[in-house]
């Protein structure tokens, strides 16, 4: 059933597009779309209401009634005017409208995007990044790697103090390994030291695409079993391209906070980069443990390696509360139940 | 039947109008913080929603609202730009954004084919970004326009900035004066031009106090920070809050003093040089007179600061309604009383005009208030 809209009379600013002189009228406007327009000491004209392109008002504008080339009618915006002139515009802006004029609409428009985003939190960017990093170019990411390791040991690593023989080792248990792990392209081990004194490191980490660094404290400190392990979880990383999918991750983060924040995101940006990296650190450290244990069975070595070698890294290092949503690792309590959870279903004879 | 494309007759105006009884008309900001929360909101929960695609709708949702809301003389001012354009010259940003990053990795071809090559389009994107904004915003039916040359903008906005990083910044304040001297004096309303009065010496000022404030904020925060180093080496030889805990409090509490300093330094120049560059223009038989006081607008900003980083950005449509409040109730139109002396080219005359292809690009280049 149509609504039957009466005749209306409206007090209004004519403007005549040629020069800013504002003219006071009276409108009506009748049931058949006829809008008779009375002018100060003039007949009245009458137009067409079709010929006019209505532009709704954004928040308490006037409603202004635009001819393509020539004059504009402002009205004030109320319920009676919205009535007889809400009409010609695209669903598109009566959708909007109808949301941001009434606060439920709003709460679930916010509602949604909130899920949205929280669903390519969780999904969407590991998806994006597993998908996308395979397809970027072994030489950029050879480039990537190279600037990378340049830049740390600029700022962070010096040269190893270990015998050449020590020097050697790590390369030579990551050789073993690569017998059955067979990685492509084959990677490379190498010793640096990290910190001084009581703050040196025992650490690895797997630079892009093919580089294992091992520190100076964890190359002397762990038997070769362990280290082997450690080695292991690195390929891992490389074998699984974790450093990519990083990278991917960092990246669409970063066009998404311009997106929301403009272009200067600043302190909104590293934020955001940080909490999406940390929790998909975790996980990736999680999948490099599990690369590692398979690799350890498939050589015949044990997989309480790693936990001998997790137990001796983490050695005087405290972890507690926000720590474990903050850290790139997961607890080193939760890693080492979960080798110990491996290696009792691999020793049993079900397996 | 009138054809759908003629105007309607209108007949003439014969109310008599004093061109002579000149009155200060103000500018009037009607707009609501809480109006614009709900634009605001829904735009960036649409544009979370489209994955961005959303955005340049959400950008003349905006625009329209914080134009319309903004009064003159019972007027308000308008924003007709259509976001499908705006969309258009995204995608082309996007593009070009896409092929230099991808280029760079060459550095030959970098240096030699595509520095260049920006050299010469920037001054064309300047223009058009300008001409954009000026044309798509309207007073009483009239558009506004801007006339300045891709190659007035090479020698007045390219060129001296060239000239300032040759001379250590020392002549920032000039590439400033004549860049904006090139934005406000090619910008028209109707037919009539706007003429700044801004002066060399006006902008240096403008700077020298931001340069104080700078100074004087580095070197309080310098203090700070430095007690909180000394204190960290000495304690241990990690950073740390482990030492004497309300002396690191002093000296973080002198260091945001500092930095705060430091951050107004910015909004310092900003308003000075606006300042200098609107207060006083013409346009026609009208003036125009604006003086803020700085001390608010510095307030206002750190308030708006402090409150964006407390409420994790939830604050930014109250910011933004603040700021433009401020910023409009101290603005002036001096001249006669109606302002109805100012007649443009038609819409239609000015598509025609009008390069059709600076109407794809939307870019919105800073040129102060």
């Amino acid at each position: 059933m149509s609504q039957k809209v009466e005749l209306t009379t409206f007090d209004a600013r004519l403007f005549d597009g040629v020069s800013s002189r504002a003219r006071q009228i009276v409108v009506d406007r009748d049931q058949q779309g006829n809008l008779t327009l009375h002018f100060e000491g003039s007949e009245p004209q009458i137009v067409l209401l079709r010929d006019y392109i209505t532009i709704r008002p954004v928040g308490h504008s006037p409603i202004v009634l635009r001819m393509e080339s020539g004059p504009e009618i402002h009205i004030a915006a109320d319920k009676r005017s919205r009535a007889a002139f809400g009409l010609g515009v695209s669903k598109l802006t009566r959708v909007i409208e109808a949301i941001e004029n009434r606060p439920l609409p709003v709460v679930a428009v916010v509602v949604s995007a909130m899920c949205v985003g929280i669903a390519s939190y969780i999904y969407g960017l590991p998806m994006l990044a597993k998908a996308a990093a395979p397809r970027i170019p072994l030489a950029i990411k050879k480039e990537i790697g190279s600037q990378g390791l340049s830049f740390l040991d600029r700022v962070m690593f010096m040269p190893t103090q270990l015998s050449v023989e020590q020097q050697r080792r790590p390369q030579v248990l990551t050789d073993r390994l690569q017998e059955v792990v067979k990685l492509y392209p084959e990677p490379v081990a190498i010793t640096r030291r990290m910190g001084h004194g009581d703050g040196e490191a025992a650490n690895a980490m797997a630079l892009l695409p093919y580089t294992i660094v091992a520190t100076y404290k964890l190359v002397s400190s762990l038997n070769d079993a362990e280290l082997e392990a450690v080695l292991a979880h690195e390929m891992g990383h490389l074998s699984l391209d974790h450093s990519t999918q990083s990278l991917v991750r960092g990246s669409a983060v970063s066009v998404a906070t311009l997106v929301l924040f403009g272009g200067d995101p600043g302190v909104f940006q590293a934020l955001a980069i940080n909490l999406v990296d940390s929790k998909n650190s975790r996980d990736h450290e999680r999948e490099a443990d599990r690369f590692a244990l398979d690799a350890l069975v498939r050589r015949g070595s044990s997989p309480m390696a790693l936990h001998a070698a997790l137990k001796k890294i983490s050695e005087g290092h405290e972890e507690a509360g926000l720590n474990a949503y903050l850290s790139s690792h997961p607890m080193t309590e939760d890693r080492l139940q979960a080798i110990e959870e491996f290696s009792r279903q691999a020793a049993s004879p079900s397996r | 039947m009138q054809d759908s494309q003629t105007p309607p007759p209108i007949p003439p105006d014969n109310v008599p109008h004093d061109l002579d009884d000149r009155v200060r008309h103000s500018f009037r900001f009607t707009g609501s913080a809480l109006e614009y929360f709900s634009i605001w909101i829904v735009n960036t929960a649409l544009t979370v929603l489209t994955l961005g695609l959303y955005s340049p709708w959400a950008k003349v949702r905006r625009e329209r609202y914080l134009m319309s809301h903004t009064e003159l003389a019972g007027s308000q001012f308008e924003y007709t730009a259509n976001p499908w354009r705006i969309f258009k010259g995204r995608l082309l940003l996007f593009g070009i954004f896409i092929f230099v990053a991808v280029t760079r990795v060459v550095p030959v071809l970098w240096l030699f084919i595509l520095f260049p090559l920006v050299a010469l389009v920037w001054p064309w994107i300047l223009a058009s970004a300008l001409r954009f904004r000026a044309r798509y915003t309207s007073y009483r039916n009239l558009s506004f326009h801007f006339i300045g040359s891709p190659t007035e903008a090479f020698t007045h906005c390219v060129l001296p900035k060239g000239i300032t990083v040759l001379t250590m910044w020392l002549m920032a304040p000039w590439a400033q004066c004549v860049a904006k001297r090139y934005a406000v004096n090619n910008l028209q309303y109707g037919a009539t031009s706007f003429k700044s009065p801004v002066t060399v010496r006006q902008m240096y000022g403008a700077y020298v106090g931001g340069v104080v404030l700078f100074a004087v904020g580095s070197a309080i925060a310098l203090s700070g920070t430095s007690i909180i180093g000394l204190d960290a080496v000495m304690n241990s030889r990690r950073v740390s809050l482990s030492g004497n805990v309300p002396l690191l409090l002093t000296a973080g509490l002198i260091a945001s003093i500092g930095f705060g300093l430091i951050g107004c330094a910015r909004g310092y120049i900003r308003l000075a040089s606006a300042r200098s560059v609107w207060n006083g223009a013409s346009l026609g038989s009208y003036s125009v007179s604006w003086n803020p006081s700085m001390r608010r607008y510095l307030a206002i900003e750190v308030v708006n600061i402090v409150m964006k980083a407390v409420t994790l950005g939830l604050a930014t449509p109250w910011c933004v309604i603040r700021i433009r409040r401020f910023l409009l109730e101290d603005l002036e139109l001096i001249g006669p009383r109606n302002i109805d002396e100012f007649v443009g080219q038609k819409r239609a005359e000015v598509r025609s005009l009008g390069d059709q292809a600076a109407e794809a690009y939307d870019l919105d280049v800073d040129f102060g208030f």
